[in-house]
């Protein structure tokens, strides 16, 4: 417990004495920790023309949904050191839901194991063990990671953005329908890509339910979990109406969020690739770009339709790498949750190569801007080869942490011995 | 973090599984086990016979235009003023001996407009510098500069001609004042000729330094941290957006051989188009050697060695950090130069013209040949295509190591091992804040302890100290004992951060990388798997871990120290020591954890 201790202070002094530094201000303005759906400077700008009486999505600069601005206006009241804690504080309580929610997986999958007959005698060393605290290293990795420290001290909406859908997926694993559906809702109105969310909690609440009475009719289940989620959602929709007296929001926050309007370097696939191209074709590589986002869910939720904590964790990935405008808060919190596979990884193959690629990439991102940007020795091209390696490295990791799983279950239901009719026999993801 | 320690079966069983499916991922690990040390080896020794034979002619690249706009030795030159040159030389001799060694900058100003610039403007530059390494760089210094305005164009683009007048200089004839001279009599030349298409400042900036000033006023960039320590007026005479500039010095008032010089600052080096240029109407008209050295190896050496520093060459330096391409043109002299026939002023006029010429048919900015390379002669060059595959060789013994421990070895304690590398790095900036502050703290104690003392010693005096304390606290590491879990895994991460640094400090300074690296690629995988005893074993890495402190320390000599001593980013800015420093500091931080890991 001392320990956790002194997790909590040394993530929160490392957030508390770099905001205190220049490099506060230094990553408000990296391009890959604001992008210019979460910075906090455009955040400033919309409520400094919201206070002139103006739309604060005039002059192209703000584009996050109305309820951001009523939340920096809150915070505007703060002075400048209540503001630092605010986002301090919600970065450590997203940690602390995140854990709880891994924790709530992990004894999850320690139910089924002990319930399960069809696993093997000789996989119980392969089972998850009781006195691990996964949480702890939750909050491990998620308060000392680096990417979500840069992410809080360059003061991002993201770090809110996380908090929700922390809340949301604690609440999809213990079951709370009506928690679940409120903060997922508010993480799709949020971010929009969120939304792809919704299947992994239907079935987590669906299964929750069926655990508590076996008869539970599905169709029902369902119907109530998406309503829990559309209702506030459209609620959400219309108070947004209220906050800015038209409908034009939708198309500035979202438009904006499909459209891929603003082609600002940042660590994701999009900008480069709509800067190069003809312009004719925008419409028709804007509708591959997001349908690639979304097109995964189906049937990897077909695919994993028992593993609703592997969904999650699928899906939050595939969004960070694959949504318009991706930071690097968005790559800290499923960082965060890796802990989660704890028991995945001695299955995976690609930790050391995946691992080198994330520091090699954390190094060279700044690197090359500088080159491209200060000194114009290098050119866009290079960033962008930094970027694509990162986009590389995570779907490496993502498919690792698939294969992996899918290996575990085989020997748990098969056995250790890799002989088929006395072969060597090797598994594959297919 | 893969498994507890008291479940042996476990591990063992984990161990397989670790590779579940693959026994060729098995059978890779055993090779590199085996193999792994011999094929680094061959790898390493292959990349520094690569990279040698690089410098041969036939392996390297031949020079070429990739921007077609600059037309070079398409016109014929005509500058004719070599006697106003001479004139305007003597003039200016006349006139240091007059104000007794410092013209004064209005008589500069009273030539252009002589010479019918009348558009000029003094700057004014203060450096409140307490150690700088140059004398003659410190104190005030006062820029003037002349436009001459397009006549055929907006003016939207500008070159700069840039002559330093080097005041404080002890020999008369190195103050440039020759170079000051051809530059009037070309300012006079050219104000004469309809061509022009882009504004041209002709710019005598007062020490290297001046130019600094010169376009941080001229662009007004305003960082917070350099206005304690470098002052300077912003410019009020704008030229157009600056394309490119030329810098010229005249190393004395004969010359017998001209040069050109474009390192920057942390190894920064312009356009290659640039480079090219000068160095063709140099070649062309004055380099009539018969045979150039084809392969010179040595050439090569003294280019890397001169990158390696990351200190500029000229006043260049201080053009490319901001993006405005530039290379100097330096007349050097020998020892009977005059007996020698020197280089005639309307030679050296004509290169000058030549180059601004060329300049003046730039479209747009250049940008299309290498930014990236090296150079051996004037017409060959290594691209960064070339010269990256050795380099990546002669390092790739660092990361197969950390691969090689990452894949053998079983339980390795990763998360302490990242926490106590952390440590490390927290330890090593927390000794570098002690001895920056140590010399702060040191200095004025040591200056009225000792008057009349050179500054240096006392800088030195004060170094020392840090670097006892240095040692004493690197010593606490020696008799430190952790686990060999631990241990394994500090190596395998100190090694592959030490891998990415390199590589990465590879695309700003690929010379320091090879330095670097053919020292420190042997060093951290060859020398450290001797099977010795225990109290051997203790002498031996105290012995290597002082050697290698004081080797680091000493290559890294006053510079990298004084970089830290005059507070962070200004010295940098001038000397760029701030990727050398990174370079050494970093790699020995992490080759401390090596020894950490490999021998403790």
């Amino acid at each position: 417990m001392a320990r956790i201790g002194w997790i909590f202070v040394a993530g929160f002094l490392a957030r508390f004495c770099l905001f205190l530094t220049n490099f506060h201000k230094i990553f408000q303005k990296r391009v890959e920790i604001s992008t210019p759906l979460n910075s906090w400077l455009r955040v400033q700008e919309g409520l400094f023309l919201k206070g002139k009486q103006i739309s604060p999505y005039a002059g192209d600069t703000y584009h996050e949904t109305p309820f951001t601005l009523v939340l920096a206006e809150c915070l505007g009241g703060l002075p400048e050191m209540g503001v630092i804690l605010v986002f301090i504080l919600s970065d450590i309580l997203t940690a602390i839901i995140l854990a709880l929610a891994v924790e709530e997986a992990r004894s999850f999958y320690l139910m089924r194991s002990q319930k399960e007959s069809k696993y093997v005698a000789e996989a119980k060393q392969l089972e998850i063990k009781d006195d691990e605290n996964y949480g702890q290293y939750v909050i491990m990795s998620y308060l000392l990671n680096p990417f979500c420290v840069m992410n809080c001290v360059g003061q991002t909406t993201t770090v809110f953005g996380n908090l929700t859908s922390a809340v949301a997926i604690y609440s999809m694993l213990k079951g709370f329908r009506w928690t679940c559906g409120l903060s997922l809702a508010l993480a799709a109105y949020q971010s929009l890509y969120p939304v792809s969310m919704i299947f992994p909690a239907v079935i987590c609440i669906y299964d929750k339910e069926k655990q508590k009475q076996n008869d539970k009719c599905w169709i029902f289940s369902v119907a109530k979990t998406v309503l829990a989620f559309l209702v506030p959602l459209v609620g959400f929709f219309f108070i947004s109406r209220n906050i800015s007296n038209d409908w034009d929001f939708l198309d500035r926050t979202y438009g904006f969020i499909l459209n891929v309007r603003d082609l600002k370097p940042n660590i994701g696939l999009f900008w480069y690739f709509f800067t190069e191209m003809f312009e004719h074709f925008h419409l028709l590589f804007i509708c591959t770009f997001q349908i690639n986002a979304f097109i995964y869910v189906i049937p990897l939720t077909i695919r994993f339709f028992d593993e609703p904590s592997l969904l999650i964790y699928t899906f939050h990935v595939l969004l960070a790498i694959f949504k318009s405008y991706p930071s690097i808060g968005d790559v800290g919190f499923y960082l965060a949750l890796l802990p989660m596979w704890k028991h995945l990884f001695p299955f995976m193959q690609q930790k050391f190569l995946v691992g080198c690629f994330f520091i090699a990439t954390a190094v060279l991102a700044p690197i090359q801007w500088y080159l491209w940007i200060y000194s114009g020795s290098a050119n866009a091209n290079f960033y962008f080869g930094v970027t694509i390696a990162f986009g590389t490295a995570q779907i490496f990791l993502l498919t690792d942490v698939l294969l992996s799983f899918l290996k575990r279950e085989y020997y748990l239901k098969h056995g250790m011995s890799k002989e088929i009719d006395g072969k060597p026999a090797g598994l594959h993801l297919r | 973090m893969r498994a507890s320690t008291e479940e042996g079966e476990y591990n063992d069983k984990m161990g397989i599984l670790t590779n579940p499916n693959t026994d060729d991922t098995n059978r890779l690990v055993k090779l590199l086990q085996g193999k792994g040390g011999a094929f680094g080896l061959v790898c390493y020794l292959a990349g520094i016979v690569w990279l040698i034979f690089l410098a041969n002619a036939d392996y390297n690249l031949g020079t070429y235009f990739s921007e077609n706009a600059l037309l070079p030795g398409l016109v014929v030159e005509n500058f004719d003023g070599a006697y106003y040159a001479e004139e305007f030389t003597k003039e200016l001799f006349q006139l240091d001996t007059d104000y007794n060694g410092k013209i004064p900058p209005h008589e500069f100003e009273a030539f252009f407009h002589r010479l019918g610039l009348v558009e000029t403007e003094l700057q004014n530059y203060t450096i409140t510098d307490l150690i700088s390494k140059r004398k003659e760089d410190e104190g005030t210094g006062t820029n003037v500069f002349a436009v001459l305005r397009a006549k055929r164009a907006a003016g939207t683009e500008s070159i700069v001609f840039n002559a330093p007048y080097f005041p404080k200089n002890k020999q008369i004839s190195r103050r440039n004042l020759a170079g000051i001279g051809i530059m009037f009599a070309l300012a006079d030349y050219f104000r004469h000729q309809v061509y022009w298409a882009k504004d041209i400042v002709f710019l005598i900036s007062e020490a290297h330094l001046g130019s600094l000033a010169w376009v941080k006023g001229h662009q007004e960039i305003m960082e917070d941290w350099s206005s304690s320590v470098f002052r300077f007026d912003n410019v009020h005479t704008k030229a157009g957006n600056i394309q490119a500039s030329v810098n010229f010095i005249m190393e004395a008032t004969d010359v017998c051989s001209l040069q050109s010089k474009f390192h920057g600052i942390n190894g920064q080096l312009p356009n290659l188009d640039l480079v090219n240029l000068l160095n063709k109407f140099i070649v062309l008209d004055h380099e009539k050697r018969p045979d150039w050295p084809e392969a010179d190896v040595k050439k090569l050496f003294s280019f890397m060695q001169m990158q390696s520093t990351g200190t500029p060459s000229g006043s260049h330096g201080f053009f490319l950090k901001y993006g405005i391409e530039s290379v100097t043109l330096v007349g050097k002299t020998s020892k009977n130069c005059k007996a020698r026939n020197p280089v005639s002023y309307s030679d050296i006029g004509r290169i000058l013209e030549a180059t601004f010429r060329s300049l003046n048919n730039l479209l747009e900015r250049l940008h299309q040949s290498f930014f990236f390379y090296l150079k051996t002669t004037p017409n060959r060059f290594i691209s960064i295509g070339l010269y990256f595959p050795p380099i990546a060789l002669i390092l790739f013994p660092i990361a197969l190591k950390a691969a090689t421990i990452w894949l053998s070895k079983q339980g390795l304690n990763t998360t302490r091992g990242l926490f106590t590398l952390m440590g490390l790095h927290a330890h090593a900036i927390f000794l570098r804040w002690v001895l920056n502050n140590l010399n702060w703290i040191l200095l004025p104690f040591l200056t009225t302890a000792i008057p009349g003392a050179e500054i240096r010693t006392n800088v030195f005096a004060s170094i020392c100290g840090g670097l006892l304390l240095t040692i004493l606290s690197f010593s606490i590491f020696l008799h430190w004992n952790v686990e060999k879990e631990i241990r394994e895994a500090i190596y395998c991460f100190c090694l592959l951060e030490l891998a990415t640094g390199l590589y990465c400090l590879a695309l700003f300074n690929p010379s320091l990388v090879v330095f670097i690296g053919v020292v420190v690629s042997p060093l951290v995988t060859f020398l450290f798997f001797w099977d010795m005893p225990e109290k051997q074993r203790y002498w031996a890495k105290a012995l290597l871990l002082s050697i290698f402190v004081g080797v680091a320390y000493d290559w890294l000599g006053l510079d990298g120290l004084i970089y830290f001593v005059n507070k962070y980013y200004y010295e940098s800015e001038v000397y760029g020591n701030f990727l050398f420093e990174l370079g050494w500091i970093g790699g020995g931080v992490l080759i401390l954890g090596v020894f950490i890991g490999g021998l403790i």
